[in-house]
């Protein structure tokens, strides 16, 4: 299988993944850099991943039978949010940590300048997560999507931000190689953009400890807040999930990445064009028609730059598609880059204004989130800790058959999860728009809603498939650690 | 032509210009051999 | 090459890269009037209708049910008119939701009797047989906190003086622990003995849902 022969880039043939990890096992990497934070934060990034799914499998569950809704901390209401944020800012933030740590110290071959100041990074931040999940559980909830913590734990998010990147450019400056390679680029401008991001839309009044108001009012405070929501999502499930990718493609594979000025392009293009998308989940809300009308134009013109990624990732494995079966890593990555070039198929068309006057607010938009998150960014952060978590602790992954029974588990829980959600969105999309011979409307809106109940138990048995799947991804990082070989106890 | 419109159509040949000027400068084939070191060079920070 | 030498330059370039359409998209509608238009017949939340909102916020009720109407046929035909800027001048946050597991409530003010509130909040099920809802009758056993009300409108900017988020409290207390109040069958029902002469949670939170899309009709009628 080798549809990409021809080609203009030198490309390394392939060399056993074994054979690189006797050179990988050379002692004086493990020595020369700071790995321990790199360790704590994979495994904060487990802990967090386990925590949020079973978040998310309870609330699959209310969907269909509101009788978990237990106490008020168990209801719909609060848990969801408990589970959007513990999975994009638990597990999220700390993979990126964790893989970032260790890409900007090899790829500058410069120790962390501040390794104490990390290890504190990764107290506080473990400590800011845990008291979120408690303040959403009691009901401290900005409603702000993605941006629900009250304003003390905002200030210990820009906090613990500013620490991770005092440490990004002090290494960055201190660096021992003079040109940055494309997983650095994006790691800069993850930086940059988090704290702009979370900074002016956090901007709020205090009430009391535990309660304030956000200083926009309405049409404002919501464009100001999807401009958020939307790029928060950018530069934490795209731009850094890119890092990853561009760093660990290469490196499982022995290739080099097909075009670096390729990616070059891209970077500006999707930075650039980012932040002008927010209104498009905005679409005939009362904001300011022309906002929404630059957000659509914008949002088909992020086509490009993400298939650039995408078809950088692809034409890297040219000639060398047999990795697809011999190098168990390489599923992982182009799996993952194929929902990421689905995803911003999907995404754009969706913000064109006739698809999403009828798919806005149904499931639809939950299957389109699902497929980037349980998709694109837990199949290449999978590869790269299985990538990384070996080499760090000199030895071997313990067991390569269960990372492929975890590929395939999370690859059959994804698909049957969001393409259910997509039939019911359809499904509830067509029955609130359909309509009598008379004019009237042909179903209540319970009808509807009681219509997706089917679709919801299906959902909730896929997030089971994907969940043993992620439980297995555990258990083998855990014993891969456990048999560490004790010379390398750092 | 209304001055909204001229302004929108102005804008997007403005981006169209830059985007141009960026892809030129980095597929000029005298930087190629510069700009695509770096991809070879990470395949070994191993040690 | 150029610029991917220089990290500092290059997180310069990225910050104005990322800024520009941050301006031009976010910054400069927050000094554009037409981006958040007011009228003079839509009111701030009282005291009480603030109290509501925040507890519509702790709940997290905005993650099932939206609050604008768009434009679309069906859409009007189901909820009633669609929602105009002028509305959301005192919302902060705004809650327009992103997912309507139920359905929107932008309209939902006097469209169904406080009794129909205080039943279904009880208890969804009970009016629904099949609705996905989460019960909410604890909220009427627990007493409406009000110490904070005035610092909310304070904050809020609403220009009520402390007599009048007193008044306002007292006169809505005094509306629904009336013996002629229409709805006070199915308020005993909910709540405790011990409370059915105090506001509770639920109290409040019936009355802000009871005002959304209310001044609206006002600001269209004057059209």
């Amino acid at each position: 299988m080798t549809p990409y022969v021809q080609g203009n880039e030198k490309s390394v043939p392939f060399d056993c993944s074994q054979e690189n990890l006797e050179d990988d096992m050379s002692e004086t990497s493990t020595e020369k850099y700071n790995f321990t934070i790199v360790r704590g934060f994979a495994f904060s990034a487990l802990f967090w991943l386990v925590i949020g799914l079973i978040v998310g499998l309870w609330i699959a569950f209310e969907m269909f039978d509101p009788a978990l809704n237990l106490t008020p901390w168990l209801s719909f209401g609060r848990l969801r949010v408990v589970h959007t944020n513990g999975l994009g800012l638990g597990f999220g933030l700390a993979a990126i940590f964790a893989t970032s740590y260790y890409i900007l110290q090899r790829l500058t071959r410069t120790p962390l300048p501040f390794p104490r100041l990390a290890q504190l990074h990764l107290y506080f931040f473990n400590t800011i997560i845990a008291l979120g999940a408690l303040s959403l559980f009691a009901g401290m909830n900005t409603t702000k999507e993605y941006a629900e913590l009250e304003w003390p734990l905002d200030i210990g998010v820009v906090v613990l931000w500013v620490m991770f990147a005092i440490n990004v450019f002090g290494t960055l400056i201190k660096r021992q190689e003079k040109q940055m390679y494309i997983s650095l680029w994006y790691i800069i401008s993850m930086t940059v953009a988090i704290a702009i991001l979370y900074i002016v839309n956090n901007l709020e009044i205090p009430v009391t400890l535990f309660k304030s108001y956000s200083v926009y009012a309405g049409a404002n405070d919501a464009n100001v807040e999807w401009w958020y929501a939307h790029n928060v999502v950018g530069f934490i499930f795209t731009v850094p999930i890119l890092a990853m990718f561009y760093y660990f493609l290469p490196k499982s594979t022995g290739l080099p990445i097909f075009s670096h000025r390729l990616s070059i392009v891209s970077f500006w293009a999707l930075n650039f064009a980012y932040l002008w998308t927010g209104a498009h989940h905005l679409m005939l809300t009362p904001l300011p028609e022309w906002i929404q009308t630059v957000a659509i134009a914008f949002s088909i013109f992020l086509i490009a730059p993400s298939w650039g990624s995408v078809v950088n990732g692809y034409y890297t494995l040219q000639g060398n598609w047999d990795q697809m079966r011999t190098n168990y890593l390489v599923k992982f990555f182009i799996a993952g880059i194929t929902f990421y070039g689905l995803q911003t198929i999907q995404g754009p068309l969706q913000g064109l204004r006739t698809l999403n006057a009828f798919f806005h607010y149904t499931d639809w938009v939950i299957g389109h989130v699902h497929m980037g998150t349980m998709g694109w960014v837990t199949m290449v952060i999978s590869a790269s800790f299985y990538y990384m978590i070996p080499r760090i602790t000199s030895t071997e992954l313990y067991s390569v058959k269960l990372a492929n029974t975890h590929f395939w588990l999370i690859l059959v829980g994804q698909f049957t999860w969001t393409i259910t959600m997509w039939i019911a969105g359809i499904q509830q999309g067509a029955m609130w728009k359909a309509t009598n011979p008379d004019g009237s409307l042909m179903y209540n809106f319970l009808d509807t809603v009681t219509s997706l109940y089917p679709y919801y138990k299906l959902r909730f048995a896929a997030g089971v498939i994907y969940f043993i799947g992620i439980m297995i991804f555990a258990w083998n990082l855990i014993m891969t650690v456990r048999q560490q070989p004790s010379q390398a106890e750092a | 032509m209304s001055f909204a419109g001229l302004a929108y159509v102005l804008f997007t040949v403005l981006l169209a210009i830059i985007s141009g000027g960026v892809i030129g400068y980095y597929y000029n084939p005298k930087r190629k051999q510069k700009i695509e070191e770096p991809k070879h060079r990470m395949l070994d920070d191993d040690n | 090459m150029g610029i991917t030498s220089k990290p500092v330059v290059f997180a310069v370039l990225a910050a104005v890269v990322i800024l520009i359409g941050t301006t031009v998209t976010v910054f400069i509608p927050l000094f554009m009037p037409s981006t958040q238009p007011v009228s003079a017949s839509i009111k701030p939340y009282t005291a009480v209708e603030q109290e509501g909102r925040d507890i519509y916020m702790r709940e997290g009720c905005n993650n099932c049910h939206t609050q604008t109407v768009r434009p679309l046929r069906t859409e009007v035909l189901r909820y009633g008119e669609y929602s105009k800027p002028e509305e959301f001048a005192y919302d902060r946050p705004f809650l327009w939701g992103s997912r309507r597991t139920g359905p929107d409530l932008n309209r939902v003010g006097e469209k169904y009797p406080d009794s129909w509130h205080y039943k279904h909040l009880d208890s969804p099920q009970s009016m629904f047989e099949k609705s996905n809802m989460p019960p909410y009758g604890w909220l009427a056993k627990n007493r409406l906190d009000t110490q904070y009300s005035l610092k909310k409108a304070t904050t809020l900017g609403y220009g009520y003086s402390e007599s009048d988020v007193h008044q306002q409290i007292t006169q809505y207390r005094a509306t629904v622990t009336d013996e002629n109040y229409p709805s006070k069958e199915s308020r005993n029902n909910v709540t405790p003995p011990e409370l059915r002469k105090e506001l509770t949670e639920m109290d409040a939170l019936i009355a802000y849902l009871q005002k959304l899309g209310r001044d609206v009709k006002n600001m269209e009628a004057k059209k």
